[in-house]
């Protein structure tokens, strides 16, 4: 009995086995191998906003708002105009140093609170909104609204609108001025989103009722001479009006009583507008809001052989030295305002929402 | 010879899935890449363009050396320009390779130096550290999402504005790659092994249908063998099957090693058929060689009792062969065929009558 002899592959079968498998493997790391790592992409920078973006951020902003609040509480203390750099600028600036010259001259150290605590007025330290320029060309400007600090569970509806510069790259933002809403007056309610920014106004611009130029020198105006400019009734009735023609004419009053009217002094008060010191910023409504700087002289004259007597110790005569004038009285303020100027078309008159005013000379003779 | 061919397949198999294993961890690629840039004198402010730290992805880590603490300031693109302005500094522009920065000097010939460089209204974040100062990318491509997000922002260094803004930068991104051969490698191998096991499970039953095969092709060879009575012309009948390589008689020579005949000049004839026996003794040819029966041939295969060699007619005149005795060489034999010579050459001239089975119509 013969056993079954296993029949082997033929040659060729296994050659073409061994061969295909060798070509698998060898397949398979050359395909590794021709495999190059590619080159770095070029950097992508994003795709740009459909609307334009603020310059600043609130964060930022808030930094301001604190830095010139701050500055200011230390040179108010110290009494030193040179501490207001970086942050307090221009009419602000001038009106703080004139005020520390004028209070220098007091002789009542005593009252000194009492006499002259209301001039030294500050925007409040805490950002409540802002609204701010789109555009990255300088200079760039921004109109803070900021509130006084209050005791902890307290709101204070009161703010202070800021007004904010910055020159250039290398300048800090600062300010020349800042101005409190009047009592009684409400804020604009289409303040521009805060992500969005605001388109910058000058005094030249358009679509408004009036140019801010032209608003200016109305308010202005109607603060020297009273309503009567006002022949069309643009200007809404606003408290600081009103409180510097009622001072002028209680003044007036206690001046002239008992006088005869030939002898009575006179009391007037002009204000001028201080054009370098202007911000606008549109508002969605298309109106916008304009800061700018008065600066005003009030002149009481004494008629000829009349003498004019304080009864009474006043920050007046603590400064000028003597409670008894023979020609006259000047007395010099700046004051920062806030006017709200309506969308062109609209029915809506120009209302005056904030002013600030300090006390900047006194001289008598 | 299948069996190691298995063997093989099996090993080259076990080869690529070691490839491939060997692929995934210890010849792995990098799990990360750095491109860095030393920076020599580049001014006090160094800037790094939008988008630079995303080349990789927006995931990675960035050092800056310094020669003092640094400061990384954001800010508006354009405002970092602006603040520049006028002054010498270095800007990283984009990765050359994935290894370096490639860099621009800026005003060469402008300042050197900053004023409190820290200190500007138009920078959004500051943050000062000692040097080196590490940059999460995650996190500050974070930062650029949400309202009011400046996306893609530059990134200024400075240090105290008088030295130099960095002495290094170098970005780090994770790297999420692998050999692209490692699957072949597991699939080529698992093939191969998966093709060599199963040829050695065949190799080792080796029965059923090849093995039927084998034993009626042994049978054939066996038969041409018979007709030849040399051990090369089995082996040329087996090669005869269309180009197919020889068959391995070693397998035959093995088997039979125990039935070897030990003349090995001797070659045993088949049995004679019946009729050609009678038809012998009618000429007086006496037979009295061994029948083949179950002796075997040269090359050690045993002869069918059916093989049957025909010789010449003896006449009158020549003399009856004797019988051989063990170590003599007949003169009656033919002589053995050289290797390649067709096997009819070789035989006598005899009718060659191949004994044949019995006429179905006699047998009724």
């Amino acid at each position: 009995m013969t056993r079954p002899t296993p029949r082997a592959l033929p040659a060729l079968s296994r050659r073409r086995l061994v061969g295909g498998a060798g070509a698998l493997l060898a397949g398979g790391l050359l395909a590794a191998c021709a495999e190059e790592p590619g080159t770095p992409p070029a950097p992508s920078t994003g795709t740009e906003s459909a609307t334009p973006t603020p310059n600043t951020t609130e964060e930022q902003l808030t930094a301001f708002v604190t830095a010139v609040n701050d500055q200011l509480t230390e040179a108010d203390e110290e009494r030193d105009a040179e501490l207001l750099a970086p942050r307090v600028v221009g009419s602000a600036a001038t009106f703080r140093e004139d005020l520390y010259e004028l209070i220098g001259r007091a002789e009542n150290e005593e009252d000194f609170e009492d006499n002259w605590n209301q001039e030294f007025s500050r925007p409040g330290p805490t950002l409540y909104t802002a609204l701010t320029s789109t555009s990255a060309e300088f200079p760039r400007v921004a109109i803070a609204l900021s509130t006084p600090e209050v005791a902890e569970g307290e709101d204070s509806t009161v703010f202070s609108f800021l007004a904010l510069r910055q020159e250039d790259a290398r300048s800090p933002y600062t300010t020349w001025g800042w101005a409190q809403q009047m009592d009684g007056v409400e804020i604009p309610e289409k303040l521009p989103n805060a992500l969005t920014g605001s388109e910058p106004v000058g005094l030249e611009a358009e679509g408004l009722l009036m140019t801010p130029k032209d608003a200016l020198a109305l308010y202005a105006k109607v603060l020297s001479d009273g309503n009567g400019p006002d022949s069309e009734d643009q200007l809404a009735p606003n408290p600081y009006q009103d409180t510097v023609h009622d001072q002028i004419q209680a003044e007036r009053a206690s001046l002239n009583e008992d006088v005869e009217e030939d002898e009575a002094p006179t009391v007037k008060e002009v204000y001028e507008v201080v054009e370098d010191d202007l911000l606008g910023l549109r508002l969605e409504d298309g109106g916008a809001i304009v800061m700018s700087t008065f600066t005003s002289t009030r002149t009481l004259t004494i008629r000829a052989d009349a003498t004019l007597s304080y009864d009474e110790e006043n920050p007046i005569t603590d400064v000028l030295g003597t409670r008894e004038l023979t020609d006259e009285l000047v007395r010099t303020y700046g004051t920062t305002v806030a006017l709200y100027i309506p969308a062109e078309g609209s029915d809506a008159q120009i209302q005056p929402i904030a002013a600030t005013r300090i006390i900047t000379g006194v001289e008598g003779s | 010879m299948q069996r190691l061919l298995a063997l093989l397949l099996v090993l080259l198999g076990l080869i690529g899935l070691v490839l491939g294993r060997l692929g995934d961890t210890v010849w792995a690629p990098a799990t990360e890449t750095t491109a860095t840039v030393q920076l020599s004198d580049p001014g006090p402010a160094v800037v790094i363009d939008p988008g630079v730290l995303y080349i990789g992805g927006t995931e990675g880590e960035v050092e800056i050396t310094g020669a003092s603490d640094v400061s990384v300031i954001t800010a508006p693109n354009g405002d970092i320009d602006d603040y520049l302005e006028g002054t010498h500094y270095t800007r990283i522009t984009g990765a050359s390779d994935w290894t370096t920065l490639s860099t621009e000097e800026v005003e060469p010939e402008g300042e050197d130096e900053l004023s409190n460089p820290t200190d500007s209204d138009l920078w959004r974040t500051v943050e000062t550290s000692p040097s080196p100062v590490t940059i999460d990318v995650a996190d500050f491509a974070a930062a650029e999402q949400g309202d009011n997000a400046q996306p893609a922002r530059a990134i200024l260094l400075v240090t105290d504005g008088t030295e130099a803004g960095a002495q290094s930068v170098s970005i780090t991104w994770p790297v999420d790659d692998e050999n692209e051969w490692v699957p072949f490698a597991y699939a080529g191998g698992a093939a191969l092994a998966i093709i060599g096991l199963l040829l050695g499970l065949v190799s080792l039953t080796g029965v059923g249908r090849r093995g039927r095969e084998d034993d009626a092709e042994e049978i054939e060879d066996e038969e041409e063998l018979a007709e030849d009575g040399s051990p090369e012309a089995v082996e040329d009948g087996a090669r005869g099957e269309e180009g197919t390589a020889p068959v391995d008689l070693d397998d035959a020579a093995a088997a039979d090693a125990a039935g070897e005949d030990d003349t090995p000049d001797t070659v045993v004839l088949a049995p004679v058929e019946p009729d050609l026996a009678a038809r012998a003794d009618e000429q007086g040819l006496v037979d009295d060689r061994e029948p083949a029966g179950a002796e075997e041939d040269a090359l050690g295969a045993p002869r069918d009792e059916d093989d049957t060699d025909v010789l010449a007619p003896v006449t009158d005149e020549d003399p009856a062969p004797s019988a051989p005795t063990a170590g003599e060489t007949t003169d009656v034999l033919p002589p053995t065929v050289a290797d390649g010579q067709d096997q009819t050459d070789v035989l006598p001239s005899v009718q060659d009558e191949e004994p044949t089975a019995q006429d179905p119509e006699e047998q009724r």
